[in-house]
C-alpha cells in the first residue's frame, strides 16, 4: 500500500475515487457505493467502506435513505456542510481533506463519503463488526464476585471499568501502538489518587515501543520492563474488570488493548503474585489463610526437591532415624543415582502437564496429573524409580500449580536450586537462595522497589501482605504507589 | 568461571543412601589377653520383598589394636562402609571401663560422624557383646531399643541419663567423677533380654563397680535429675506390712556447703513434689491429719534412705560422683584450693545432712480410700 501522504484530494468525485481505489488496490473487500438524490441527480456522491467492518443497517437507513430519499437536496452551495449537519443521521460525523485520516476511518470501520465537487471527505460512524460476548475469564475464576470478563472489544472493556468507578477523576487516555497493527490502547488511571512520575515513565517507554505489532499485552510488557532478563513480571496482568478497578483506586495505571480481553497493570509488586481477588470477597481470616497458603506452596514447590537431594545425599545425618531407614530400604537396588531420578520424574511431570493443557477438554489438567501419578507408581513396582522420589514430585507438582502466575519463576528456580544442591549440598541451596532474594530485591517495577512492603516495619504497610487484614482496617494505599495515602475519609 | 568453578568441585562428599551401612549400636570389649579390642557392631539390614520393607539388623565382628581400627577392619566382612550418625548406643564391657573408657570418649568426641549425644552403657555381664544379641521386646533393633529404655528411664528414675558429652565434662571436671548406666540380663518369660538397671560408677577413669536399683534413685536424688518415678514408703509403727506408693511428680535438690569449725559438712535439702498413688489399706491418709502424718513418715524416710546411699558410696567406693567436690570448689574457691589434693580422703568422712520436704499435690482421681464394705 502505497503511503496515502503522497495524495491530496481534488473536487472531482472521479479523481477521489481513483485516489481511494489506488491506495486499497488489490484489497478485495473494499466497497464503493456511489448514489444520487432521486429528485436532483446532478447530486453525487460515493462511500467507501470495508466489508465486515460496518453495520449495513447505519449505512443503509442512515447515510443512503437521507440522501437518496430527501426531496429539497439540491447541488448547489456548501453540501456538505449541509449534508454533515442535517441530513445525515450519525452519532459521530467528521469532516476532513487529510487522506491518511481517511484511510485510517476506512480501515477502522467507518464510512467514508465523498460529494462531487468538493476536495473534502465525511468521516461517519459505522462501526459493527462481531464481538465476543462476556463470559468468565477462564484462568482467574472466583466463588463469590462478578463473574465478567474482558472480551476483544476495547470500547466495551473501557464500558465495563467506567461501570465500576463512576467519577469523572478516572480518565482514559488513547493512544495507538504497533507500526502495522496499528492498535488502538487506552491508558487509565483515577487523578488525584495516581503517582504523576509513573505515568509519565509510562508514556515515556511506550514511545520508544517501536515493534511492528502489538498483538498481545506480552510484547508490550516486554519491552518496557525495567529488568527485560529477569524472570518476574514487573507488569501484571489480568482478564477480570474488577481487578483492574480495585488496582485503579490504589493508585496504580492500566493498560487496555483493543483486540486481546487481558489488560495491563503498572507498577506490579512481588506480593501481587500471591494476592488473588477472591481474598477480598471472602471473610479475612479464610482470606489470610489462603494467601498463606500460596506463598508456602511457592516455597515448597521451589525448594523440595532441591532440599531433599541434599539431605539424602549430602546430609544425612540431619534426617531423623526412621526415616533414613525408610529412604534406605526403598532406595536399594534401584539403578540411578538420586540426582538422576529427580531430573527425570520433574521432566516427566513437566511434559505431562503440559500435553494435559493442550487436550481440549476441562479434564485434561487432571488427566494428566493423575497419569503422572500412575506413571510413578509403575516405575516404583519396577524398580526404575524409589517412591520418596515420587512423592517429592508429586508435592512439587502439585503445589508449583496453586500459583499459575510464578510457573515459569518456579521451574527456573526449582531447576536452578536443585542442580546447585547437587553439586554442593545444602551450601549450594544456600548460595542459590541468596542469590534469587539479591535478584528478587534488586528488581524495580517503574521505580518503585519490587518487594515493597515485605520487609516494612509499618503495621499499615504490613496489612495486606501475607495476611489480609478487615477492609475497615486499611486505612492507607500502599506508600510509594501513590502520594494520596488516605483511603476512607475521615471526619 | 564461576560454572567451572562449581563443576569441578563435581559432586564432593555427594555419597547415596543405600551404600552405607547405617550403623545403630556398638559393643566394644577386650580379647582374653586384654590387648586388641573385639568390636560387634549393630547394623540395619533392609531387605526388601516387593513393597513390604522388613527392618531387621546384623551383627559385624571386627578385632584391632584401637578402637578406630577394629572399626575400620569391619570394611573387610561389611562391603560397605558404616556409617555413625545415626549410632544410638554404645556398650562397653567392664574391663574396657576399667582400662580404656578415656580413648572410646575421646573417638566419639572427635569423629566427625559420631554424635556425643549418645548413650553409653556398661555391661554388667561377661562380655558387652552378648547384650546386641539379645531378643528384643518391642522393636527389632536393640540398639534403639536401648536409647529407648533411656528415654522411659525418666518415668521410673533407676538409672542415670548420662549421655556422653556428660560423661565427658564429668570426667574433665575436678570434684566430681562420672557416672553411667548398667545394663544387664534378665529372664523375661523364659526368654533372655536385656535390662536397664543401675549405675556404673567411676573413680576418675577407672570403673570400679556399679550401684544397685535403689541406690541409683536416691543418687538421681542428690544429683537433683528426679524426673518422675515411684517411691514406696512403709508405714510400719502403726500398721506392719501397710506400703503407701507415691508417684513423684516433681523434685529441686539444694546443697550447701557449710563450714564451721574447721569441719566441712554438707547440706542437702529436697523438695519433691509427689501424688498418693496407690495404698494397699483402708486408713485415710488423704484427709489433713492422715496426710500430715504420712508427710511426716515419708520425708524421714527419704531422708533415711537418700544418707545411706551416700554413706555407701564413700564407704565402698569412695568416688565422689555426688559432685560435692564441684559445689565446694565453685561456693567456696579459696577452701577448695586447701582441699583438692586430698579430697578423696576428706569425702570418705564427709558428714552429710538431707533435709526433706515433701508435698502431696493430690491424690489422683479418688479423694478417699476405697471403702470396704460388708
Amino acid at each position: 500500500m502505497t503511503p496515502a501522504r503522497n495524495y491530496t484530494l481534488s473536487t472531482s468525485l472521479q479523481k477521489n475515487v481513483e485516489i481511494i481505489k489506488e491506495i486499497f488496490l488489490n484489497d478485495d473487500t473494499l466497497i464503493h457505493r456511489p448514489f444520487e438524490n432521486q429528485r436532483n441527480p446532478d447530486l453525487k456522491c460515493c462511500i467507501f467502506y470495508i466489508d465486515g467492518m460496518i453495520d449495513a443497517n447505519i449505512i443503509n437507513k442512515n447515510i443512503i435513505v437521507p440522501i437518496t430519499r430527501n426531496p429539497v437536496l439540491k447541488a448547489e452551495g456548501n453540501i456538505i456542510n449541509y449534508l454533515q449537519y442535517q441530513i445525515i443521521t450519525s452519532n459521530e460525523i467528521q469532516k476532513t481533506n487529510d487522506t491518511n485520516q481517511l484511510v485510517t476511518a476506512i480501515i477502522s470501520g467507518d464510512t467514508v463519503l465523498f460529494v462531487e465537487g468538493f476536495p473534502e471527505a465525511l468521516i461517519i460512524n459505522t462501526k459493527g463488526w462481531k464481538t465476543r460476548s462476556i463470559t468468565e475469564p477462564v484462568s482467574e475464576r472466583v466463588l463469590r464476585g462478578s463473574r465478567e470478563g474482558f472480551t476483544e472489544s476495547i470500547i466495551m472493556n473501557l464500558s465495563m471499568i467506567r461501570r465500576k468507578i463512576q467519577t469523572p477523576d478516572l480518565k482514559f487516555e488513547f493512544l495507538v501502538l504497533g507500526n502495522q497493527t496499528q492498535t488502538k490502547a487506552c491508558i487509565c488511571y483515577i487523578d488525584g489518587i495516581v503517582n504523576k512520575k509513573i505515568l509519565t515513565e509510562l508514556y515515556q517507554r511506550l514511545e520508544n515501543f517501536n515493534l511492528d505489532g502489538a498483538l498481545g499485552i506480552n510484547y508490550i510488557q516486554e519491552c518496557i520492563k525495567d529488568h527485560p532478563l529477569s524472570p518476574f513480571k514487573t507488569t501484571g496482568n489480568t482478564e477480570r474488570p474488577d481487578i483492574v478497578a480495585a488496582k485503579l483506586l490504589e493508585g496504580r495505571i492500566a493498560l487496555i488493548l483493543d483486540g486481546t480481553p487481558v489488560a495491563m497493570t503498572v507498577p506490579y509488586l512481588f506480593l501481587e503474585y500471591f494476592q488473588s481477588n477472591e481474598d477480598y470477597y471472602l471473610n479475612f481470616y479464610f482470606a489470610s489463610i489462603g494467601r498463606l497458603l500460596r506463598i508456602l506452596g511457592f516455597i515448597i514447590t521451589t525448594s523440595v526437591p532441591a532440599i531433599y537431594l541434599a539431605l539424602v545425599t549430602f546430609h544425612q545425618e540431619l534426617i531423623p532415624t526412621p526415616l533414613i531407614l525408610s529412604i534406605s530400604a526403598a532406595r536399594q537396588d534401584v539403578p540411578f543415582p538420586s540426582i538422576l531420578e529427580l531430573i527425570i520424574l520433574l521432566t516427566t511431570f513437566e511434559i505431562l502437564r503440559e500435553a494435559g493443557t493442550r487436550i481440549p477438554t476441562y479434564i485434561g489438567q487432571a488427566l494428566s496429573i493423575v497419569g503422572a501419578l500412575v506413571l510413578g507408581q509403575a516405575a516404583v513396582q519396577a524398580r526404575f524409580v524409589s517412591a520418596p522420589i515420587v512423592i517429592v514430585v508429586a508435592l512439587t507438582g502439585i503445589t508449583g500449580l496453586m500459583v499459575p502466575s510464578l510457573s515459569g519463576v518456579a521451574i527456573l528456580s526449582r531447576a536452578s536450586l536443585l542442580l546447585l544442591s547437587a553439586l554442593l549440598g545444602l551450601y549450594g541451596y544456600t548460595f542459590g537462595v541468596t542469590a534469587w532474594l539479591i535478584h528478587l530485591f534488586r528488581i524495580h517495577s517503574f521505580g518503585v522497589p519490587f518487594t515493597l512492603d515485605l520487609t516494612s516495619f509499618h503495621l499499615q504497610d504490613l496489612k495486606d501482605t501475607a495476611i489480609r487484614a478487615p477492609w475497615w482496617y486499611m486505612k492507607y494505599r500502599p506508600k510509594q504507589i501513590t502520594f494520596n495515602r488516605r483511603r476512607i475519609k475521615s471526619d | 568461571m564461576l560454572i567451572t568453578m562449581l563443576l569441578l568441585s563435581g559432586c564432593w562428599n555427594y555419597r547415596e543412601i543405600d551404600k552405607l551401612a547405617i550403623v545403630s549400636g556398638l559393643a566394644i570389649d577386650k580379647n582374653a589377653q586384654g590387648d586388641q579390642f573385639l568390636l560387634t557392631a549393630e547394623i540395619i539390614d533392609l531387605k526388601e520383598t516387593m513393597t513390604q520393607s522388613k527392618i531387621a539388623s546384623r551383627k559385624i565382628e571386627a578385632k584391632g589394636e584401637s578402637i578406630f581400627d577394629a572399626m575400620r577392619n569391619m570394611i573387610k566382612i561389611s562391603a560397605k562402609k558404616l556409617y555413625w550418625s545415626h549410632a544410638k548406643a554404645i556398650v562397653v564391657s567392664k574391663d574396657v571401663a576399667t582400662q580404656d573408657i578415656v580413648s572410646i570418649v575421646d573417638w566419639i568426641s572427635r569423629d566427625h560422624e559420631a554424635r556425643i549425644t549418645l548413650n553409653l552403657f556398661v555391661s554388667k555381664e561377661q562380655t558387652a557383646s552378648e547384650l546386641l544379641f539379645q531378643q528384643s521386646v518391642t522393636t527389632d533393633i536393640r540398639s534403639f531399643e536401648m536409647e529407648d529404655m533411656l528415654m522411659g528411664n525418666r518415668s521410673l528414675s533407676k538409672a542415670p541419663n548420662v549421655k556422653v558429652y556428660e560423661f565427658m565434662n564429668d570426667l574433665s571436671e575436678e570434684g566430681i567423677s562420672g557416672i553411667l548406666p548398667a545394663l544387664g540380663i534378665t529372664m523375661n518369660m523364659d526368654e533372655k533380654t536385656a535390662e536397664l538397671s543401675g549405675t556404673a560408677v567411676f573413680k576418675k577413669e577407672k570403673f570400679i563397680g556399679f550401684l544397685d536399683e535403689e541406690d541409683s534413685k536416691f543418687l538421681l536424688f542428690v544429683k537433683d535429675k528426679i524426673k518422675g518415678g515411684v517411691y514406696t514408703i512403709k508405714v510400719e509403727e502403726e500398721s506392719p506390712n501397710e506400703i503407701i506408693t507415691l508417684e513423684i511428680f516433681k523434685n529441686k535438690t539444694k546443697i550447701t556447703p557449710v563450714y564451721n569449725n574447721d569441719i566441712l559438712s554438707i547440706m542437702i535439702s529436697t523438695t519433691t513434689e509427689v501424688a498418693i498413688e496407690e495404698q494397699n489399706t483402708t486408713n485415710n491418709y488423704i484427709d489433713e491429719e492422715g496426710r500430715k502424718k504420712l508427710i511426716s513418715i515419708a520425708e524421714k524416710t527419704l531422708e533415711q534412705d537418700v544418707e545411706n546411699t551416700i554413706k555407701k558410696v564413700q564407704q565402698d567406693f569412695g568416688s565422689d560422683i555426688f559432685g560435692f567436690g564441684r559445689i565446694v570448689k565453685a561456693e567456696m574457691p579459696s577452701l577448695w584450693k586447701t582441699m583438692d589434693k586430698k579430697w578423696d580422703t576428706i569425702f570418705k568422712d564427709l558428714e552429710v545432712h538431707v533435709n526433706s520436704e515433701i508435698k502431696i499435690k493430690n491424690s489422683s482421681l479418688t479423694s478417699a480410700p476405697l471403702k470396704v464394705g460388708d
